[in-house]
């Protein structure tokens, strides 16, 4: 195969919506038979991109070349038949049917008489699965009984059987343990051999320096540039996405925890048959794991046990804050015994969309008496107080755009959950709730969030962090617990810290 | 035993059968249909008035399944092109349907919501029981072996997943919703031209309703739909021979209070049997 050939080519392409360009003058070309990543940050123009080379929405100008020739592509049907096939973040996949038939699905083997010839799929898929050197056996498995892993696995395979040439992943690696990752890598290396073209749309870094060929770079709506990945570095790619330097690790300072941490008291205590945790003064404590594996019930365990404890812990369970048993507390009282909380979904649990920020950073501490005056009809809110407070926070974590008056809804994600750090830590709580604080946030917002929580704890605040970003926890974290099939399967201390090892718990081992 | 009891099961499943397989594909497909009762009540008007006319009672079986057909593309119009509630469209359609035998009857035979009785010529001895054997037996079939059953399917657990394998949905539901109009309007045409012997008022009776509760007991899946279907028969013939039956005292229990039966049983098997639900995930998104 000539090395040299292009599979596709991205000719000044352009995409509008209103006056807004998601994507500015594209020019990158990807190689045949590469693996080749395309990083930016969230709100890059990368999923436009994609979208405009699988047809669902067409380009406004500049032209797409695949092979060598021009097309104008309709359609993702359209797509598929030039062989550009796409393994889309959520999986089209339906759980309660069979992998054989979710994959043979639109292009089924079956007589005159529509009639599926079942036995010849499977030949041929099974032919797929060794020329491709892939290990797949369940065909006649529902959806919903396979792993994460083994449910993308079919996807990919999906793609093979519908004969693509170009397969497009996005963010393929965010619901995988390390070891699947691993195992989706060496299956996309096997791809590659056999000549197939893979585009890795992703944000991790490493992941990219790792597994791919080229590179190429996504800010704002534009190429930055193109790479090959064994010239480039971290600091380099990351300077092109961001626009200027960043540092991914935290460096500010790490305050060593003293003899208090020693002390056997914990400021937390969760106590039930499946899940115990105690929370340490002063630490940072990580809940890791694969998604849906009890995290998120913990969570709400603990940020409203009167209603989630009896739901999903039967009510029965210990919890104590300060050594005061709150086992059917509500949020309030949690908020008032100095609890504070970042929820897991930043637009539907932490924010009202269509109001302002004033009142965004008022929920919850409408009675609070910093921001209540005597009125006419007894306690009141005091505006002109919060909207001091809310102008002294828009300085601080640097919110845009900064004013008070703007819906949040109409605010980028990362200054979204700026705001929503703001209002957890303005009442200065003692134990910090936070779920996945940095979910599709931009890195400049990553660093100013990692940098408050860190600042917490070496102010002797003690912090529960989850998060499905594995390198974040590692990062941050003096301790971390690993969530599995609804339990807690494995410790951590930071001294053990190791992603492989973590890896393997995350995945049940 | 035969005679007493089997036969007659049968024969008031029947339409219940055919209702429900209508049922099941739509709602397979991933449109709501609640639709079926008024179906099941133009169907047995026209299958009656077409028996009359031609005096061949396929005839008329087959323009009952007509009749709901036409009414049933009304309600594809309504909540695939214009995207309406589908709750609120198909009850809109079930008063629509109670309007139209009255109408044409008026019309045709000046009088008001029944038709003359059917001569016996023009009456189906028992071939409909074998047309819904032959149904069920298709339906079971396609629904599991075929790849208009896999498509129709897909249409109704994942619609993005057979959008993007290149199959239009919309499609795909249209002909979910215009056999559940076709199977329902046979069933209505059984009971005019087989059950009885003339189209009378309000002929359906809720029969539509209870062909979708057997539909959602029996999981969305053909066999077990029509099992259901059988024990509401089961039901219906128990019904009808405890009436006037001196269950314990002097006096029979009220006939109003076995009539009952069929609903009550609908209501406690639905409410206590059902257990997970199964139902298609993108039932009535569209």
């Amino acid at each position: 195969m000539n090395q040299t050939e292009t599979a596709i080519e991205f000719k000044g392409v352009s995409k509008t919506f209103g006056n807004f360009y998601a994507n500015r003058k594209l020019d990158f070309s990807i190689r045949k038979g590469s693996i080749h990543g395309l990083i930016g940050e969230n709100g890059a123009g990368k999923s436009t991109a994609m979208k405009v080379l699988f047809g669902v929405q067409p380009a406004d100008e500049g032209e797409i070349l695949v092979n060598g020739k021009a097309v104008k592509i309709r359609n993702p049907v359209h797509a598929m038949k030039l062989g550009i096939g796409m393994v889309h973040q959520h999986f089209m996949l339906a759980d309660s049917e069979t992998v054989l038939d979710n994959i043979m699905l639109g292009h089924e083997p079956s007589t005159f008489f529509g009639l599926l010839k079942r036995g010849k799929a499977r030949e041929e898929l099974e032919k797929i699965c060794k020329n491709y050197g892939l290990k797949f056996t369940k065909w006649e498995s529902r959806i919903r009984d396979l792993s994460v892993g083994e449910q993308q696995r079919v996807e990919i395979i999906k793609l093979l059987y519908q004969k693509s040439e170009v397969l497009i992943l996005d963010e393929p690696t965010a619901v995988l343990t390390p070891q699947e990752v691993k195992e989706l890598f060496e299956n996309l290396r096997k791809l590659k051999q056999e000549g197939k073209t893979i585009v890795l749309i992703s944000h991790k870094l490493k992941e990219v320096l790792e597994f791919t060929d080229s590179v190429t770079v996504m800010r704002r709506g534009e190429v930055v540039g193109t790479k090959t990945t064994s010239e480039t570095n971290e600091d380099e790619l990351a300077e092109m996405m961001v626009g200027r330097k960043v540092s991914f690790t935290y460096q500010g300072p790490r305050r060593i925890l003293s003899s208090q941490a020693v002390q056997p008291k914990s400021v937390l205590k969760f106590i039930s048959e499946r899940v115990s945790v105690e929370l340490r003064p002063g630490e940072i404590l990580g809940v890791a794991g694969v998604q849906g594996n009890g995290q998120t019930e913990f969570l709400k365990a603990l940020s409203n046990p009167s209603v989630y404890g009896e739901k999903y812990f039967k009510g029965k369970y210990d919890y104590l804050v300060n050594g005061r048993e709150i086992g059917d507390a509500t949020p309030l009282q949690l908020r008032n015994m100095g609890v504070g909380l970042v929820p897991e979904d930043r637009l539907s649990e932490a924010l009202l969309k269509q109001q302002d920020m004033t009142e965004n950073f008022l929920l919850g501490q409408h009675e609070d008496p910093r921001y209540t005056g005597l009125g006419l009809f007894g306690r009141m809110i005091n505006r002109n107080k919060v909207k001091a407070a809310v102008e002294k926070n828009i300085q601080a974590f640097d919110i845009r755009p900064p004013f008070s008056t703007v819906w949040t809804g109409r605010m980028s994600g990362g200054n979204q959950q700026k705001l929503v750090m703001a209002r957890l830590l303005d009442p200065q709580p003692s134990i910090l709730l936070v779920a996945h604080p940095t979910r599709g946030v931009d890195v400049g917002a990553i660093e100013k969030i990692h940098e408050a929580i860190m600042m917490e704890r070496n102010l002797g605040k003690s912090v529960i962090l989850f998060s499905s970003e594995l390198d974040e926890l590692i990062d941050l974290c003096d301790r971390m617990v690993v969530f599995f099939d609804g339990r807690v399967h494995g410790e951590f201390a930071r001294k053990e810290f190791d992603p492989w090892a973590i890896g393997k718990v995350m995945g049940g081992a | 035993m035969l005679d007493s009891f089997i036969l007659p099961v049968c024969r008031v499943s029947a339409p219940l059968i055919l209702a429900a397989l209508g049922g099941m594909w739509c709602e397979r497909s991933g449109v709501i249909q609640i639709g079926l009762e008024g179906f099941m009540l133009v169907g047995s008007f026209f299958g009656a008035v077409y028996a009359l006319n031609t005096s061949n009672p396929y005839i008329g079986l087959l323009m009952a399944g007509v009749a709901g057909m036409v009414l049933s593309s009304l309600y594809g119009m309504v909540v695939l092109r214009y995207r309406a509630n589908q709750i609120v469209s198909g009850t809109a359609i079930n008063l629509f349907a109670m309007g139209i035998p009255p109408f044409f009857s008026k019309i045709w035979f000046d009088s008001t919501g029944s038709t003359p009785p059917i001569p016996t010529a023009a009456q189906f001895q028992i071939a409909p029981l074998w047309i819904t054997l032959a149904l069920v037996a298709l339906s079971a079939w396609a629904y599991h072996s075929s790849r208009f059953g896999l498509r129709l399917r897909f249409a109704g657990e994942h619609p993005d997943a057979l959008q993007s394998a290149g199959v239009s949905i919309s499609w795909k539901r249209w002909q979910g919703i215009l056999i559940s109009g076709f199977l329902a309007g046979l069933a209505g045409g059984t009971l005019s031209t087989y059950l009885s012997s003339s189209f009378i008022r309000n002929m359906s009776a809720g029969r539509g309703f209870i062909a979708l509760a057997a539909v959602i007991l029996g999981k969305w899946k053909p066999i077990p739909t029509v099992l259901a279907c059988l024990l509401f028969g089961v039901t219906e013939i128990a019904q009808i021979r405890l009436q006037g039956v001196v269950l314990w005292g002097a006096e029979p229990v009220p006939v109003q209070w076995i009539q009952i039966l069929p609903y009550l049983i609908t209501i406690i098997v639905l409410a206590g049997a059902v257990g997970r639900s199964e139902s298609p995930k993108a039932l009535g998104n569209s």
